[in-house]
């Protein structure tokens, strides 16, 4: 399994304010429940106070990229409760996508 | 049966046709709807349909499953009737239902379990309603493979997800003068998260001191219903033990072709059957109509239109006295056979 970036779940009452990329980690969704709320359009519902943020790159990254992602974040005042790193096996997505 | 305090209806002019989202949807699902519109017809229901697109047809023209069109139409008219759509399998691709669910926030999934004349089952006087939670729970679809051969999926549970719920579960019982609920989980093994569900449960049940309160493992819970289900009335689960006691519910009311749903958010509600697109029967007339059918009687008091959910149910009742059945409950008639059956006790 090949990794190619990681989904960190950041603790925030709105949709956290993070930068559209860190290093070759790109951020392509923000969601909520398990629903996308960013990029818009956001459903109407009330957020819970965890956001799952994924970062991805089509290119392999190292582990050492996604620490230095999280370290960013946590410089950013944002707590983090947990990340999953999201692996390719040969260009198949091991992980799902959001509603 | 409504939930009237829980969603807040779009108002509509008394004096106008109600306007309502639908949803053909795929397979076997244009033909049921062409068969409630010819009772409605029959009926004199009016009602100002409104065509959104969903399903399979919108994946084969390059769409996503459920546009974003279709989301604000509902979202604005405030009531959605759908008919099962499919989910392309192995095509890495949403369900729609669960994604209309998801972005409109229906969080509460409600399905009456009743017996009908004519249907035999081992089943008598079954009077259930289901409250399933439609949000969250192991349907937030939070899945990895986390190392070769092991995958991980996330069971999300939230305590405003489990309040909402029960609230909407005892809500009902209170407007519906029904005497007890009973919330179904799995506690004893998933002492975090099924442990959140039951305890906000137990909180919210102190609110409504005049209905009774049980909690079941959902096991217990299903050997229950086969042997003792007189003694249920409401049941209130997260999603997936809703997903599943709700279809066994349903093959105890006769199968999937009798079980109405519908799922309710704070603003708006989508009427459908339980039972899927079934589209290997598309176009052979022989789909029973009965659960689509009674779906949208569950609209039609949600609209206000109490007289008409009446006489529709009046006569479908009348009809399968009759012994007029469509094959999947014993019967020969086909669905036109069956509609007809319908159309011509409302005109009597």
């Amino acid at each position: 399994m090949n990794l190619h970036g990681v989904d960190v779940y950041v603790r925030s009452d709105d949709i956290p304010n993070l930068d559209e990329s860190y290093g070759n980690l790109r951020l392509l969704f923000m969601s909520n429940r398990g629903t996308k709320v960013f990029p818009p359009p956001a459903p109407k519902f009330k957020f819970i106070g965890i956001f799952r943020c994924r970062f991805f790159s089509e290119s392999e990254v190292t582990d050492q990229e996604v620490d230095q992602l999280l370290t960013e974040i946590t410089k950013q005042g944002y707590k983090t409760s947990q990340f999953q790193k999201l692996f390719m096996l040969d260009g198949v997505k091991q992980f799902s996508e959001p509603y | 049966m409504e939930l009237n305090s829980l969603v807040n209806r779009t108002k509509q002019s008394k004096n106008m046709a109600q306007k309502v989202c639908l949803i053909r949807g795929d397979g076997t699902g244009p033909e049921l709807v062409d068969a409630v519109e010819k009772i409605y017809q029959a009926a004199n229901v009016s009602i100002d349909w409104v065509e959104v697109e969903a399903g399979l047809k919108c994946v084969e023209a390059g769409k996503p499953i459920v546009p974003d069109e279709t989301i604000e139409k509902i979202r604005e008219i405030g009531v959605a009737f759908k008919a099962p759509m499919t989910t392309p399998i192995g095509k890495g691709s949403v369900s729609p239902n669960v994604t209309l669910r998801k972005r409109l926030d229906l969080y509460a999934c409600v399905r009456p379990v009743k017996s009908l004349p004519g249907v035999v089952t081992p089943f008598k006087d079954l009077d259930l309603v289901i409250f399933r939670e439609n949000t969250e729970d192991l349907y937030a679809q939070i899945e990895y493979i986390v190392a070769p051969g092991v995958a991980h999926t996330i069971k999300l549970i939230t305590e405003e997800g489990s309040r909402r719920i029960a609230k909407a579960a005892f809500e009902f019982a209170k407007e519906n003068g029904r005497k007890r609920v009973t919330a179904v989980h799995k506690a004893n093994i998933m002492k975090i998260a099924d442990g959140m569900f039951l305890r906000v449960c137990q909180e919210v049940a102190k609110d409504y001191p005049d209905i009774e309160f049980y909690d079941n493992i959902v096991d217990n819970q299903c050997m229950q219903l086969i042997t003792k289900w007189k003694d249920y009335d409401v049941l209130v689960l997260p999603n997936l033990y809703g997903d599943i006691v709700s279809d066994l519910a349903a093959g105890m009311m006769g199968g999937l072709g009798l079980a109405p749903g519908a799922n309710y958010g704070t603003n708006c509600a989508i009427f459908e059957a339980v039972h899927g697109s079934a589209p290997r029967y598309a176009g052979l007339n022989k789909v029973n109509p009965t659960a689509l059918l009674l779906t949208s009687s569950l609209m039609l008091g949600h609209l206000g239109m109490h007289d008409k959910k009446k006489d529709i149910e009046g006569a479908l009742d009348a009809t399968l006295a009759k012994g007029i059945k469509t094959y999947d409950i014993g019967g020969s008639a086909t669905t036109t056979e069956f509609t007809d059956a319908i159309c011509s006790e409302l005109k009597s």
